[in-house]
This record gives structure tokens, C-alpha cells and sequence, in this order.
């Protein structure tokens, strides 16, 4: 499955994890848990999370809520794109 | 650990015996129960061990040695753990977080229990005992846990207790709610040597969600006891007390029904447990080490590096390099396991919140219709913000004139200065940015209410899949996104860019988004110039900033991203209804932040700016912003400005709002303004506003995060001739039209 989520990153632009969850016909709590187990063995990296902290400049500024719009975002690692085309090149 | 681990001489007491009817019966009948002290008198390799037990010699064979499972007895100083255990059968009670681990723990406890903490820690460690059918059982409750992986200190504590302490039970809590989430974990837990009771608690929840569980199908999926309860209101606890008093009399028969590993991956299993077998701590079960070696789990591959010999180790490293990517199929197989078994034991509601998130989410994040969505959104945002807060701020600048015109003739006594910097300083400048508050106010509070309903983050979704259509591919298009908020994190944010030149490139074109701080100055000063059509100019100057960051993103991402091909995903919450508290939460912070903001910074700036119009004459044509100000004035009439304008987009250097600041001092009124200046100019001046040089704070990150001087100062110098540049050209182009 961990692998069928990959190819599906890989074949998409831009996806939200809804959209996968449906592609892959499971819940998106799954895709997500999908994705933190991927972060975490290095096959996607997650960004984002920066803005989770505050930066230097932040606390005085008064828009600084507005940045947490920003919604996490995973991409593909070196890794991740490594393992994807092995597995094209084994079907 | 298993009877076949303990070394000869060793003494142990029983703590369970694993296996069908006819073996639990048989060592029965040899006297291999619970409790029971055993001293392995000879063990090897190969052969049956040779055992005391009760007085007696046994031989027993390594196969029938590996269902019984012991603790070594006669440890020194036992902990507060061990001493609970060793008199009682011990139960680990496991879960995530928020699953009622604790209520299901107080529950079958009650007053027999004590808090403590895990030896050399400070998490906390609660333990207790109960009583049933004569049985007297420990219960341990382990920190929350999402999975056996080690990440956290936690999950360490918790991994190890069960992995090295060897429970004799563990009890996994559940959320019938969100049953799918608590279950990799029980996945992982079946994997280890110790039988398993699941507790499927909050089923109360999941009815009031319209999620129907089925137990019973759930423990024929499972292959172990599931009990359901309602922990917080003490449902199911004799259940539960009646399935671990069976479960550890072997009155049930415990067939757990595992993720199955795909049959390659089991070869290289086999493989991997003959390389480590010998080398594996005793309290440690070797498949499971194999296991989690092959899944790369940090902690254990750094443990086995150690125990084993260097030329071992290597070709434990070699097999694990060779397989690295078994991880995929054998976690992979654990989410197939944890989905077959939601599909056969859990109903869901026809109606859920998913199914209405993908309904509306096939128009509002739908390329076309999405865009036009968001288009009309914003629109409305920025209509309302006018239409609503423009009155209010017309009204509020016009008491501060009259209170500033109050100050003016009934402070006769008051020495001038005094006066002026009260009347023109403190009023005219923070008080003329605080008559904007309402317009802010409004502002924020619609934008509380698209992130608490979720549809800011499609926003965001959409801007991602536009910037992908200009060009804005890979790792600089996360930044830029986040340059909306503030330029400063999004500059800092440019450090996950690889590669120095596109770090470079990315971090020369932030500058050019359009921060919440400047839309916020654009959106104040557009309606003051512009009244009714202040929306369409708002809406034109971003356009155009867009327009501007896209084309330099084409030759970016063509010139120096060589067409890389960066995919991504991005979590999107479901839609829900607005909660008004958190949308209150969300002004009142944004405001207070704007109000901190005009009571630090911009009041510093405006008395400053104030004191340079004041001295030394008390005339602002012959005070030093004056002098300034003159000298600027050439300048200023290629874009027919007056001089104070270009002063009060010097002060935006500071701070971008100081520029409303900066005019508020300088002209008292700011519907002065248009008496001084032709519509083109007014609109030369919002085009200079947007692109301008960006604040101290930017211009501080560019520096350390391009650790020159030289990119700082191309930076800003590209930022000043690219605003007055445009400038110019839309007076002239005006001008002639």
C-alpha cells in the first residue's frame, strides 16, 4: 500500500491528501498516517512545519497568524523518487 | 523472555505458557504453570534443555521450551515494577493518546493505585492492582503511543516495558471512534511474544458519530479477545476483567491473526534472525529484532551494532542496504491489514463529513470553478472590508481632527511643541493608523472565518496549482506561498532549496509577494484615494504584483530549475462549521498583535518622523524632513508626488504601515491627500507602495540567510528600481492618456 501511495504522488502534480485518499479508496486519516510513517523513514519530506514555530521577526509582527494558512505540505525525496522508479522498472 | 534464553544456573518464575489446547495441557500436567520457579540446570545449541522445577528434573524439548515464558527471579534491588509483577500477573495497558487509557485504568484500579515516576525519568508512570475471581492482576499504564517505532521518549518507555519486562498480558484501548488510527498500532503489538486483549472503548462516540463497530467481528478479524466499553462511565469493565482472567487461565485459545509478510521479504527474515540470532539480548525476541532491523528502526539496528562482532555486523548492514525498501512492503502490508479489517468491522455513516468535503471540494478546488470561487471570495472579503469599515474610518479620522483641532485651541497655556507633538505626533500619526482598526477588524474576522470553516487551505491549494501553471514548480513555490503571510519566514523558509543558485534566485523574488502588512497598508490607502473603487484598484495592484513574480518565475524555473519535476501533496482539513469563539480567538489576537505593533514600533517611528517635521523652526517646509524632503522633491515629480509622500514610504523601511503613520503626521488630514495629488499620481504612489524596498525585518533575513552583503544590496536595489520604475511609467503612461 506504502508503495501504491508513492506511485501516486509521483504520478500527480499538485494533490491534496482527500484526493489520494479517494484514488487509493481509503480514509484520508490513513494517507495521513501514510505520509508521517513515510517522513519519518525518508521518503517524503515535509515543509511547512516551519511556520509551525515562530521565526525570528514573527512575534512583532501583527499578521503573524496568517501565516499559518499555510497548510503542511508533503514532496517526494531523492529517496522516495529512487524507490518509485525501481518499482516501474520491476513491472 | 522464553525458557530456551534463560542461561543455566539462572533461576525464573513462569509467567506464561503460549500455545493450543494440547500443549497448554500437557505442561499443565508436567507442573509448567504461572508462578511456578523454575532453574535451567543444562542448556545447548541443539537438544532438549535439562530443567528443576518443583523438586523435580525435567527434560524438555527446545520447541516445547519456546512456549513457556519466564522472568528471572532473585534480581537484585527490583524495581517498583517488578515488585507489584512478581507477586501478581502483570498487564500493560497500551494505547494512543486520547483513547480513555487512563479512564480504563482508573476503572479497573479504582483506589489501588500510585503515581510514580519511570526510573531515571520524569514521564510519569501509574500502577495499580485489582482483584477478580481471586486473581490478583497488575496493571501498568504505559505512556500513549502511536506505534512501536521509538520516535518519542514515550513510545521508548513504552516499547521497552513491553519488549523487556515481558507482561504477561497487554491490554491495547482503542478509539471505536476513530478505530483505524489506534489499529497499526495493535498491528505492531500482535507482533510480539505476549498475548492481547483489546479494549474498544468510546463506542458512546462513534454512535454519536453514526460509526457502528462490530466486536465480534472485529475479534474474528483479530484472532483476539475484543471487549466493548464506555470506560467513562464504567460499561464493559467486568468484560474486560472476564477476558484477561481467561485469556491468562488459557481458557481461550489465542490465535492472533497477524499482517502477513510477503513471502521474499520472509526469506530475508530467516536469513537476517541466523545472522543476529546468536547476538540478540536475551530479554529481546529475535524475530521481532529481525523485523524491526529490516524496517530500519534506528534504536535497535544502533543496539545490535553494538553487541555484534564488526565483521557480523556487516553483513547484517549488507542484507539490510540490499533490502532497504522492504519497509514499504512490510509497513504497507500493515495499512492493507488495518483497511481489510475497518472494511469488514466497521459501518460507516452514509452521510460523513469526508463524503461532504469531497462533494464541495469537486467545485472549490476545481481548477476553473475553484479559481472563480476564490475570485469571488476575495472580492466579497475586500467589498465588505470597504463597504462595512470605510464609513466607520471615515467617522473615527474626523473625531481625531476634531480632537486634534480641541488640543490645538484650548492648550493655550502649553508650550508649542507640547501641543504640536500631541496634536500632530501622538494623533495625527497612531491615532490616524488606530482609525483603520475597524477596516482590520473586518478584515481578520472574515479571514477567521475561512480558515475555521477550512476553506482557507483550499485556498492555498488552489494558489499551489496556479503557481505550478506559471511556472513556479519544486521547492520555491513553498516559500513564495508563505511570503503572503510574511516575507520574513518565507525568506528563512527558502532553506529547503538544495541548490545555492534557485536559493538565491527564490529569495531575490519573495520580496516581490505582497505581505499581509502591505495588502493591509494598499487596502487602507486605495480606499482613502479611490472611495467606491478602491476594490478594483486593490485587486489590480495584486494582480499586477502576481504578474510580475510570475513572469520572473518563468525565467527562474526555466533557467535554473531545469523543468524539475516536484510533486506534492498537502493535508487539507475537512469543512466544518465556524466556531465564533475561535474566530473571536483569531481577531482579538490579530488585533492585539496590530495594536502592540502601533504602540512599539510605529509610535517610535511616527515621533521620530514627527520631530524631524517639528525641529528646529517648528515649520515643517524648514525642519529637517524638510531639508529631506526637498532634496527628494525632484524625484518625487517624475511620479507627481509631493515630498512628504516619498518620506512616508522611507519610514515604510521600518515598519510597512508606518507610511499611513508617517502622512497622518505630515498632513494632519489625510483627506488632504487628494487635494495634493491627481488620481495618477495616487495610483503611482500605491504601485511604488507595493513593490517597494521590503522592511528592515526582510532585509535582516535576506542578510542571514544569503550571508552577504553584496545579494542584500542587490536585493534592495533591484526592489527600489523595479517600484520606481513602474511608478514612473504609470504617471507617465497616465499623464498622457
Amino acid at each position: 500500500m506504502l508503495r501504491r501511495f508513492l506511485e501516486t504522488i509521483q504520478a500527480g502534480e499538485v494533490q491534496s491528501l482527500l484526493e489520494i485518499a479517494r484514488t487509493m479508496n481509503i480514509s484520508p486519516d490513513m494517507v495521513l498516517q501514510m505520509a508521517k510513517e513515510l517522513t519519518s523513514k525518508g521518503y517524503l519530506q515535509e515543509i511547512g512545519a516551519d511556520c509551525d514555530e515562530p521565526q525570528k521577526g514573527c512575534s512583532d509582527c501583527p499578521f503573524n497568524s496568517a501565516c499559518q494558512v499555510i497548510v503542511r505540505h508533503w514532496f517526494l525525496t531523492d529517496k522516495g523518487k529512487t524507490a518509485v522508479s525501481s518499482m516501474s522498472m520491476t513491472k | 523472555m522464553q525458557l530456551v534464553e534463560l542461561q543455566p544456573g539462572k533461576k525464573a518464575v513462569i509467567r506464561r505458557v503460549e500455545g493450543g489446547r494440547s500443549v497448554l495441557s500437557r505442561m499443565a500436567a508436567l507442573g509448567f504453570t504461572p508462578g511456578a520457579v523454575i532453574t535451567v540446570l543444562r542448556s545447548s545449541d541443539h537438544g532438549p534443555l535439562l530443567v528443576s522445577l518443583r523438586g523435580s528434573r525435567v527434560a524438555l524439548g527446545r520447541g516445547e521450551a519456546a512456549h513457556i515464558f519466564v522472568s528471572l527471579a532473585g534480581k537484585e534491588k527490583p524495581t517498583e515494577i517488578e515488585t507489584i509483577n512478581q507477586s501478581s500477573l502483570s498487564i500493560a495497558l497500551t494505547g494512543q493518546p486520547n483513547v480513555g487509557k487512563s479512564s480504563v485504568f482508573n476503572l479497573l484500579t479504582g483506589l489501588n493505585q500510585h503515581v510514580g515516576n519511570w526510573t531515571g525519568k520524569t514521564i510519569e508512570c501509574k500502577i495499580g492492582t485489582f482483584r477478580f475471581k481471586g486473581t490478583k492482576f497488575s496493571v501498568v499504564d504505559l505512556p500513549g503511543t502511536y506505534s512501536l517505532t521509538a520516535s518519542s521518549e514515550e513510545e521508548r518507555l513504552a516499547r521497552d516495558y513491553i519488549v523487556k519486562e515481558h507482561p504477561d498480558l497487554i491490554v491495547a484501548v482503542v478509539n471505536a471512534a476513530t478505530l483505524e488510527r489506534s489499529l497499526y498500532l495493535v498491528a505492531e503489538l500482535l507482533l510480539l511474544p505476549v498475548p492481547i486483549v483489546v479494549a474498544l472503548n468510546m463506542t458512546d462516540v462513534a454512535e454519536q458519530e453514526g460509526i457502528q463497530v462490530e466486536p465480534k467481528v472485529l475479534e474474528a478479524a483479530l484472532g483476539v479477545p475484543v471487549v466493548s466499553m464506555i470506560a467513562s462511565k464504567g460499561v464493559g469493565l467486568v468484560d474486560l476483567e472476564e477476558a484477561i482472567f481467561r485469556l491468562s487461565n488459557h481458557e481461550i485459545s489465542y490465535q492472533p491473526k497477524r499482517p502477513s509478510i510477503l513471502p521474499a521479504h520472509q526469506a530475508v527474515l530467516d536469513q537476517l534472525r541466523g545472522l543476529v540470532g546468536s547476538y540478540v539480548l536475551p530479554s529481546y525476541p529475535e524475530e521481532w529484532v529481525a523485523l524491526k532491523l529490516l524496517e530500519g528502526d534506528e534504536e535497535l539496528t544502533e543496539l545490535m551494532k553494538s553487541a555484534m562482532p564488526p565483521e557480523a555486523w556487516e553483513k547484517v548492514h549488507a542484507l539490510l542496504y540490499k533490502h532497504e525498501d522492504a519497509i514499504l512492503d512490510i509497513a504497507g502490508a500493515r495499512y492493507e491489514w488495518v483497511a481489510r479489517i475497518i472494511r469488514a468491522a466497521v459501518v460507516e455513516p452514509k452521510v460523513t463529513r469526508v463524503g461532504m468535503t469531497a462533494r464541495l471540494d469537486r467545485v472549490l478546488t476545481h481548477p476553473i470553478w475553484g479559481t472563480l470561487t476564490l475570485i469571488a471570495i476575495l472580492g466579497g472579503v475586500l467589498g465588505l472590508t470597504y463597504k462595512v469599515g470605510s464609513p466607520i474610518q471615515a467617522w473615527l479620522s474626523q473625531l481625531i481632527n476634531q480632537l486634534a483641532q480641541i488640543l490645538r485651541s484650548g492648550w493655550v497655556q502649553a508650550p508649542k511643541w507640547l501641543v504640536e507633538f500631541s496634536a500632530g505626533g501622538i494623533l495625527g500619526g497612531i491615532g490616524m493608523v488606530l482609525t483603520f482598526l475597524p477596516i482590520l477588524v473586518i478584515f481578520f474576522a472574515i479571514l477567521g472565518f475561512m480558515e475555521d470553516t477550512g476553506y482557507m487551505a483550499r485556498a492555498a491549494y488552489l494558489s499551489d496549482r496556479w503557481m505550478h501553471m506559471m511556472g513556479l514548480h519544486g521547492k520555491s513555490f513553498m516559500p513564495i506561498l508563505l511570503g503572503f503571510g510574511c516575507n520574513v519566514p518565507a525568506i528563512l523558509g527558502t532553506r529547503i532549496i538544495e541548490s545555492r543558485r534557485a536559493r538565491l534566485l527564490t529569495i531575490l523574488l519573495i520580496p516581490l509577494v505582497p505581505c499581509a502588512a502591505r495588502m493591509a497598508v494598499v487596502t487602507i490607502l486605495a480606499a482613502l484615494f479611490f472611495g467606491p473603487n478602491a476594490f478594483w484598484i486593490a485587486w489590480g495592484l495584486v494582480g499586477c504584483s502576481l504578474l510580475i513574480l510570475a513572469g520572473l518565475g518563468l525565467v527562474l524555473h526555466h533557467f535554473f530549475f531545469g523543468n524539475e519535476h516536484v510533486p506534492f501533496i498537502m493535508e487539507l482539513p475537512l469543512y466544518h462549521l465556524p466556531n465564533f469563539r475561535t474566530i473571536g480567538i483569531y481577531v482579538r489576537d490579530n488585533v492585539l498583535g496590530f495594536l502592540k505593533k502601533a504602540g512599539t514600533t510605529i509610535l517610535a517611528a511616527t515621533l521620530f518622523v514627527w520631530a524631524l517635521s517639528y525641529f528646529p523652526t517648528g515649520n515643517v517646509m524648514t525642519s529637517y524632513l524638510g531639508m529631506v524632503g526637498k532634496f527628494l522633491e525632484p524625484v518625487g515629480r517624475w511620479m507627481g508626488l509631493p515630498w512628504p509622500a516619498l518620506v512616508a514610504l522611507l519610514t515604510s523601511f521600518v515598519a510597512k504601515e508606518n507610511t499611513v503613520a508617517t502622512l497622518g503626521v505630515l498632513y494632519g488630514n489625510l483627506n488632504v491627500l487628494k487635494t495634493v495629488m491627481t488620481p495618477t499620481a495616487m495610483l503611482a504612489f500605491l504601485v511604488f507602495q507595493i513593490l517597494f524596498v521590503p522592511c528592515v525585518g526582510t532585509v535582516a533575513a535576506i542578510r542571514q540567510e544569503t550571508r552577504s552583503w553584496k545579494w542584500t544590496a542587490a536585493s534592495v536595489g533591484m526592489q527600489l528600481a523595479l517600484s520606481l520604475g513602474l511608478a514612473v511609467a504609470v504617471y507617465q503612461v497616465g499623464r498622457l492618456i
